[in-house]
Protein backbone atom coordinates (compact mmCIF):
# COMPACT_ATOMS: atom_id res chain seq x y z
CA UNK A 1 0.00 0.00 0.00
CA UNK A 2 1.10 3.17 -0.97
CA UNK A 3 0.92 5.75 2.41
CA UNK A 4 2.03 9.17 2.09
CA UNK A 5 2.88 11.27 5.25
CA UNK A 6 1.15 15.15 5.60
CA UNK A 7 3.64 17.34 6.96
CA UNK A 8 2.52 20.95 7.57
CA UNK A 9 4.78 23.15 8.57
CA UNK A 10 4.40 27.24 9.02
CA UNK A 11 7.93 28.43 10.50
CA UNK A 12 9.26 25.09 11.30
CA UNK A 13 13.18 26.13 10.33
CA UNK A 14 14.76 24.45 13.47
CA UNK A 15 12.73 21.32 13.17
CA UNK A 16 11.86 20.47 9.62
CA UNK A 17 14.63 18.89 8.51
CA UNK A 18 15.50 16.24 11.63
CA UNK A 19 11.80 15.24 11.29
CA UNK A 20 11.87 14.53 7.72
CA UNK A 21 15.87 12.94 8.29
CA UNK A 22 13.82 10.58 10.96
CA UNK A 23 11.49 9.26 8.05
CA UNK A 24 13.90 8.56 5.85
CA UNK A 25 16.19 6.86 7.78
CA UNK A 26 13.59 4.82 10.01
CA UNK A 27 12.93 1.94 9.34
CA UNK A 28 9.54 1.47 7.13
CA UNK A 29 6.64 -1.19 8.35
CA UNK A 30 6.27 -4.00 6.16
CA UNK A 31 3.97 -3.29 2.95
CA UNK A 32 4.14 0.18 2.80
CA UNK A 33 5.68 2.17 0.52
CA UNK A 34 5.97 5.63 2.34
CA UNK A 35 6.46 8.69 0.73
CA UNK A 36 6.40 12.63 2.49
CA UNK A 37 5.31 16.16 1.51
CA UNK A 38 6.06 18.82 3.41
CA UNK A 39 2.96 21.49 3.02
CA UNK A 40 4.93 24.58 3.65
CA UNK A 41 1.95 27.35 4.70
CA UNK A 42 3.29 30.52 3.53
CA UNK A 43 6.17 30.37 5.98
CA UNK A 44 7.78 33.97 6.64
CA UNK A 45 11.28 31.86 8.11
CA UNK A 46 13.37 29.93 5.92
CA UNK A 47 11.58 27.02 5.77
CA UNK A 48 11.40 26.97 2.52
CA UNK A 49 14.83 27.40 1.79
CA UNK A 50 15.79 24.51 3.81
CA UNK A 51 13.81 22.42 1.91
CA UNK A 52 14.93 23.34 -1.44
CA UNK A 53 18.61 22.60 -0.42
CA UNK A 54 18.28 19.77 1.28
CA UNK A 55 15.97 18.09 -1.76
CA UNK A 56 13.24 17.60 0.73
CA UNK A 57 9.88 17.05 -1.12
CA UNK A 58 7.96 20.34 -0.25
CA UNK A 59 4.66 21.90 -1.58
CA UNK A 60 4.86 25.78 -0.76
CA UNK A 61 1.64 27.59 -0.46
CA UNK A 62 1.61 30.48 -2.63
CA UNK A 63 -0.26 32.09 0.33
CA UNK A 64 -0.66 31.48 4.16
CA UNK A 65 -3.46 29.22 4.83
CA UNK A 66 -3.89 28.32 8.26
CA UNK A 67 -3.52 24.61 9.34
CA UNK A 68 -6.56 23.65 8.27
CA UNK A 69 -5.87 24.75 4.61
CA UNK A 70 -2.45 23.35 4.90
CA UNK A 71 -3.33 19.85 5.81
CA UNK A 72 -5.72 19.72 3.27
CA UNK A 73 -3.61 20.66 0.15
CA UNK A 74 -1.88 17.48 1.62
CA UNK A 75 -5.03 15.12 1.17
CA UNK A 76 -6.13 16.78 -2.03
CA UNK A 77 -2.31 15.66 -3.12
CA UNK A 78 -2.95 12.61 -2.06
CA UNK A 79 -5.90 12.07 -3.90
CA UNK A 80 -4.58 13.27 -7.14
CA UNK A 81 -1.26 11.06 -6.69
CA UNK A 82 -3.75 8.02 -5.86
CA UNK A 83 -2.58 7.20 -2.23
CA UNK A 84 -4.35 4.48 -0.56
CA UNK A 85 -3.47 6.03 3.28
CA UNK A 86 -2.64 9.55 3.57
CA UNK A 87 -0.92 10.04 7.32
CA UNK A 88 -1.22 13.83 9.36
CA UNK A 89 2.42 14.01 10.66
CA UNK A 90 3.48 17.15 12.67
CA UNK A 91 6.68 18.88 11.16
CA UNK A 92 7.57 19.92 14.49
CA UNK A 93 9.31 16.34 15.72
CA UNK A 94 6.12 15.38 17.97
CA UNK A 95 5.18 12.49 16.22
CA UNK A 96 7.29 9.29 16.39
CA UNK A 97 7.60 7.96 13.24
CA UNK A 98 8.05 4.25 14.49
CA UNK A 99 3.93 4.55 15.71
CA UNK A 100 3.39 4.67 12.02
CA UNK A 101 2.81 0.79 11.81
CA UNK A 102 0.45 0.93 14.66
CA UNK A 103 -1.20 3.80 13.50
CA UNK A 104 -2.16 2.12 10.24
CA UNK A 105 -2.20 -1.35 10.78
CA UNK A 106 -6.33 -1.01 11.30
CA UNK A 107 -6.66 0.63 7.45
CA UNK A 108 -4.70 -1.95 5.80
CA UNK A 109 -6.52 -4.70 7.85
CA UNK A 110 -9.77 -3.17 6.20
CA UNK A 111 -11.11 -2.66 10.00
CA UNK A 112 -12.10 0.80 9.91
CA UNK A 113 -11.31 3.90 7.60
CA UNK A 114 -9.57 6.83 9.73
CA UNK A 115 -7.26 6.21 13.08
CA UNK A 116 -6.12 9.16 15.57
CA UNK A 117 -2.99 8.72 17.36
CA UNK A 118 -3.77 8.43 20.98
CA UNK A 119 -1.61 9.59 23.86
CA UNK A 120 -3.91 8.63 26.10
CA UNK A 121 -4.74 5.45 25.33
CA UNK A 122 -1.96 3.71 27.15
CA UNK A 123 1.29 4.92 29.22
CA UNK A 124 3.38 4.37 26.40
CA UNK A 125 3.48 7.93 25.36
CA UNK A 126 6.13 9.57 26.94
CA UNK A 127 4.63 12.92 26.23
CA UNK A 128 2.65 15.19 29.42
CA UNK A 129 0.60 18.09 28.69
CA UNK A 130 -0.93 20.47 31.28
CA UNK A 131 -3.55 20.39 33.18
CA UNK A 132 -5.55 23.06 31.97
CA UNK A 133 -5.16 21.17 28.27
CA UNK A 134 -6.20 17.56 29.29
CA UNK A 135 -9.40 19.36 30.93
CA UNK A 136 -10.31 21.18 27.32
CA UNK A 137 -9.25 17.86 25.90
CA UNK A 138 -11.77 16.25 28.06
CA UNK A 139 -14.48 18.75 27.88
CA UNK A 140 -14.42 18.04 24.07
CA UNK A 141 -13.75 14.33 23.93
CA UNK A 142 -17.14 14.35 26.25
CA UNK A 143 -19.22 16.62 23.72
CA UNK A 144 -18.27 14.51 20.99
CA UNK A 145 -19.36 11.29 22.89
CA UNK A 146 -22.61 13.36 23.82
CA UNK A 147 -23.08 14.31 20.23
CA UNK A 148 -21.97 11.43 18.22
CA UNK A 149 -21.87 8.27 20.42
CA UNK A 150 -18.37 7.58 19.73
CA UNK A 151 -15.41 8.03 22.42
CA UNK A 152 -12.29 9.07 21.37
CA UNK A 153 -10.29 10.40 24.52
CA UNK A 154 -7.33 12.23 22.31
CA UNK A 155 -9.33 14.50 20.25
CA UNK A 156 -7.07 17.15 19.70
CA UNK A 157 -4.46 15.00 18.16
CA UNK A 158 -2.54 15.73 14.88
CA UNK A 159 -1.49 12.04 13.99
CA UNK A 160 -3.84 11.07 11.59
CA UNK A 161 -4.41 8.18 9.28
CA UNK A 162 -7.12 8.16 6.67
CA UNK A 163 -8.11 5.42 3.90
CA UNK A 164 -8.85 5.94 0.50
CA UNK A 165 -12.65 7.36 1.17
CA UNK A 166 -11.63 9.51 3.74
CA UNK A 167 -8.91 11.29 1.98
CA UNK A 168 -10.91 11.13 -1.29
CA UNK A 169 -13.85 12.90 1.32
CA UNK A 170 -11.24 15.53 3.51
CA UNK A 171 -9.72 16.75 0.20
CA UNK A 172 -12.88 18.46 -0.38
CA UNK A 173 -14.12 19.30 3.24
CA UNK A 174 -11.83 20.20 5.85
CA UNK A 175 -12.47 22.69 8.43
CA UNK A 176 -10.39 25.92 8.34
CA UNK A 177 -9.13 26.01 11.99
CA UNK A 178 -8.08 24.08 14.78
CA UNK A 179 -9.38 21.59 12.44
CA UNK A 180 -9.15 18.38 14.27
CA UNK A 181 -11.94 17.43 16.41
CA UNK A 182 -14.65 19.22 13.96
CA UNK A 183 -13.28 17.02 11.15
CA UNK A 184 -14.16 13.50 13.44
CA UNK A 185 -17.47 14.90 14.01
CA UNK A 186 -17.71 15.54 10.40
CA UNK A 187 -16.18 11.96 9.84
CA UNK A 188 -18.37 10.12 12.35
CA UNK A 189 -21.53 11.97 11.06
CA UNK A 190 -20.40 10.40 7.01
CA UNK A 191 -20.62 6.95 8.35
CA UNK A 192 -16.99 6.68 8.08
CA UNK A 193 -15.48 3.81 10.98
CA UNK A 194 -12.97 5.69 13.53
CA UNK A 195 -10.78 3.60 15.65
CA UNK A 196 -8.54 4.84 18.44
CA UNK A 197 -5.07 3.37 18.62
CA UNK A 198 -1.74 4.33 20.96
CA UNK A 199 0.96 6.50 19.97
CA UNK A 200 4.03 7.41 21.39
CA UNK A 201 4.64 11.48 21.01
CA UNK A 202 7.72 13.85 22.25
CA UNK A 203 7.17 16.54 23.64
CA UNK A 204 7.87 19.69 21.02
CA UNK A 205 11.82 19.78 20.01
CA UNK A 206 11.05 23.58 18.44
CA UNK A 207 9.19 26.03 17.15
CA UNK A 208 5.26 26.96 18.78
CA UNK A 209 2.33 25.55 19.79
CA UNK A 210 -0.14 26.88 17.46
CA UNK A 211 -2.44 27.76 20.63
CA UNK A 212 -1.49 30.12 23.01
CA UNK A 213 -3.26 30.45 26.42
CA UNK A 214 -5.05 33.96 25.90
CA UNK A 215 -5.95 31.90 23.20
CA UNK A 216 -7.81 29.19 24.68
CA UNK A 217 -10.89 30.49 25.70
CA UNK A 218 -11.88 31.87 22.47
CA UNK A 219 -10.65 28.15 20.57
CA UNK A 220 -13.07 26.44 23.49
CA UNK A 221 -15.87 28.66 21.95
CA UNK A 222 -14.94 27.89 18.65
CA UNK A 223 -14.60 24.47 18.67
CA UNK A 224 -17.67 24.05 20.56
CA UNK A 225 -19.88 25.78 18.12
CA UNK A 226 -18.34 24.23 15.16
CA UNK A 227 -18.74 20.89 16.52
CA UNK A 228 -22.08 21.71 17.12
CA UNK A 229 -22.93 22.62 13.83
CA UNK A 230 -20.71 19.60 12.54
CA UNK A 231 -23.01 17.82 14.56
CA UNK A 232 -26.61 19.32 12.94
CA UNK A 233 -25.43 19.00 9.25
CA UNK A 234 -26.92 15.82 7.18
CA UNK A 235 -23.95 13.58 5.43
CA UNK A 236 -23.29 14.45 2.02
CA UNK A 237 -23.21 12.09 -0.95
CA UNK A 238 -19.79 10.60 -1.30
CA UNK A 239 -17.11 12.72 -2.08
CA UNK A 240 -15.81 13.51 -5.89
CA UNK A 241 -12.79 15.53 -7.42
CA UNK A 242 -14.06 18.17 -9.64
CA UNK A 243 -12.57 18.11 -13.07
CA UNK A 244 -11.00 21.61 -11.93
CA UNK A 245 -8.50 19.55 -9.50
CA UNK A 246 -8.01 16.06 -11.27
CA UNK A 247 -6.10 17.81 -14.41
CA UNK B 1 -44.59 64.06 5.88
CA UNK B 2 -43.29 67.47 5.21
CA UNK B 3 -42.98 68.07 1.84
CA UNK B 4 -39.31 69.31 2.13
CA UNK B 5 -38.77 65.33 3.70
CA UNK B 6 -40.67 64.35 0.50
CA UNK B 7 -38.16 66.37 -1.68
CA UNK B 8 -35.01 65.30 0.18
CA UNK B 9 -35.84 61.71 -0.29
CA UNK B 10 -36.70 62.22 -4.10
CA UNK B 11 -33.14 63.56 -4.55
CA UNK B 12 -31.42 60.95 -2.10
CA UNK B 13 -33.27 58.13 -4.34
CA UNK B 14 -32.05 59.75 -7.60
CA UNK B 15 -28.40 60.34 -6.16
CA UNK B 16 -28.52 56.20 -5.01
CA UNK B 17 -29.75 55.59 -8.90
CA UNK B 18 -27.06 57.89 -10.09
CA UNK B 19 -24.26 56.52 -8.16
CA UNK B 20 -25.19 52.33 -8.68
CA UNK B 21 -25.90 52.80 -12.11
CA UNK B 22 -22.33 54.97 -12.59
CA UNK B 23 -21.17 52.05 -10.57
CA UNK B 24 -22.09 49.34 -12.79
CA UNK B 25 -21.07 51.34 -16.28
CA UNK B 26 -17.97 51.53 -14.62
CA UNK B 27 -17.43 47.73 -13.64
CA UNK B 28 -17.11 48.20 -10.20
CA UNK B 29 -20.15 46.44 -9.07
CA UNK B 30 -21.94 44.06 -10.50
CA UNK B 31 -25.19 43.47 -12.14
CA UNK B 32 -26.58 41.24 -9.24
CA UNK B 33 -25.50 42.98 -6.70
CA UNK B 34 -27.30 46.16 -7.99
CA UNK B 35 -30.73 45.19 -6.97
CA UNK B 36 -31.02 45.47 -3.75
CA UNK B 37 -29.47 49.00 -4.34
CA UNK B 38 -31.89 50.41 -6.62
CA UNK B 39 -35.31 48.42 -4.92
CA UNK B 40 -34.01 50.90 -1.60
CA UNK B 41 -33.96 53.44 -4.18
CA UNK B 42 -37.34 52.76 -5.43
CA UNK B 43 -38.82 52.56 -2.15
CA UNK B 44 -37.70 55.53 -1.11
CA UNK B 45 -39.44 56.99 -4.03
CA UNK B 46 -42.50 55.28 -3.37
CA UNK B 47 -42.84 56.63 -0.05
CA UNK B 48 -42.20 60.30 -1.09
CA UNK B 49 -44.63 60.01 -3.84
CA UNK B 50 -47.67 58.34 -2.20
CA UNK B 51 -46.78 59.07 1.81
CA UNK B 52 -50.18 57.69 2.20
CA UNK B 53 -48.49 54.20 1.66
CA UNK B 54 -46.37 55.03 4.82
CA UNK B 55 -49.75 55.73 6.58
CA UNK B 56 -51.17 52.74 5.09
CA UNK B 57 -48.96 50.31 6.22
CA UNK B 58 -48.89 51.51 9.67
CA UNK B 59 -52.30 51.16 10.09
CA UNK B 60 -51.41 47.29 9.51
CA UNK B 61 -48.35 47.09 11.48
CA UNK B 62 -49.45 48.98 14.43
CA UNK B 63 -46.30 50.69 14.54
CA UNK B 64 -47.11 54.62 16.07
CA UNK B 65 -45.68 56.96 13.49
CA UNK B 66 -44.53 56.62 9.54
CA UNK B 67 -40.81 57.09 10.82
CA UNK B 68 -40.51 54.69 13.17
CA UNK B 69 -42.27 52.75 10.29
CA UNK B 70 -39.71 53.87 7.54
CA UNK B 71 -36.32 53.20 10.11
CA UNK B 72 -37.40 49.65 11.11
CA UNK B 73 -37.74 48.39 7.34
CA UNK B 74 -34.22 50.44 6.63
CA UNK B 75 -32.52 48.55 9.77
CA UNK B 76 -33.85 45.20 8.87
CA UNK B 77 -32.70 45.98 4.98
CA UNK B 78 -29.24 46.33 6.16
CA UNK B 79 -28.99 43.74 8.27
CA UNK B 80 -30.20 41.41 5.70
CA UNK B 81 -27.43 43.04 3.18
CA UNK B 82 -24.88 42.61 5.88
CA UNK B 83 -26.03 38.81 6.47
CA UNK B 84 -25.95 38.56 2.66
CA UNK B 85 -22.72 40.19 2.18
CA UNK B 86 -21.09 37.57 5.24
CA UNK B 87 -22.32 35.03 2.94
CA UNK B 88 -20.86 35.89 -0.29
CA UNK B 89 -17.49 36.36 1.86
CA UNK B 90 -17.61 32.90 3.19
CA UNK B 91 -18.03 31.51 -0.38
CA UNK B 92 -14.78 33.51 -1.54
CA UNK B 93 -12.72 32.81 0.87
CA UNK B 94 -13.47 28.99 0.22
CA UNK B 95 -12.91 29.41 -3.18
CA UNK B 96 -9.72 31.35 -2.28
CA UNK B 97 -8.44 28.53 -0.37
CA UNK B 98 -9.21 26.11 -3.34
CA UNK B 99 -7.66 27.90 -5.53
CA UNK B 100 -4.05 28.47 -3.23
CA UNK B 101 -4.38 24.78 -3.21
CA UNK B 102 -4.55 23.88 -7.09
CA UNK B 103 -2.44 26.64 -7.88
CA UNK B 104 0.42 25.59 -5.00
CA UNK B 105 0.05 22.12 -6.35
CA UNK B 106 0.16 22.95 -9.83
CA UNK B 107 3.55 24.62 -9.13
CA UNK B 108 4.97 22.40 -7.32
CA UNK B 109 4.43 19.51 -10.40
CA UNK B 110 6.21 22.20 -12.35
CA UNK B 111 9.12 22.63 -10.66
CA UNK B 112 9.48 19.01 -9.84
CA UNK B 113 9.35 18.72 -13.76
CA UNK B 114 12.07 21.42 -14.45
CA UNK B 115 14.16 19.65 -11.63
CA UNK B 116 14.17 16.49 -13.54
CA UNK B 117 15.19 18.15 -17.23
CA UNK B 118 17.88 19.96 -15.56
CA UNK B 119 19.24 16.52 -14.55
CA UNK B 120 18.46 15.10 -17.62
CA UNK B 121 20.00 18.06 -19.62
CA UNK B 122 23.28 17.11 -17.49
Amino acid sequence: MRVLLILPAYNEEETILSTVRQIQTADMPLGLEVDYAVINDGSSDSTQRICRENHIRCISLVQNLGIGGAVQTGYLYAALEGYDIAVQFDGDGQHDIYSLGALTAPIVAGECDFTVGSRFLDNSSTFRSSVFRRIGINYLSSLIRLLTGHKIADVTSGYRAAGRRVLEHLALNYPVDYPEPESLVQLFKQGFRIQEVPVNMFQRSGGRSSISPLRSIYYMFKVTLAILCAAMRRSEPPARLGESEAS
Amino acid sequence: MSTLLRIEMIVIALLIVTIIVRSVNRKKLRIQYSFAWLIIAAALMVIALFPGVVVWLCGITGIETPSNLIYLFGILILLLISFYQTVLLSKQADRITRLTQVLSIERFYREQQEQKETVNDE
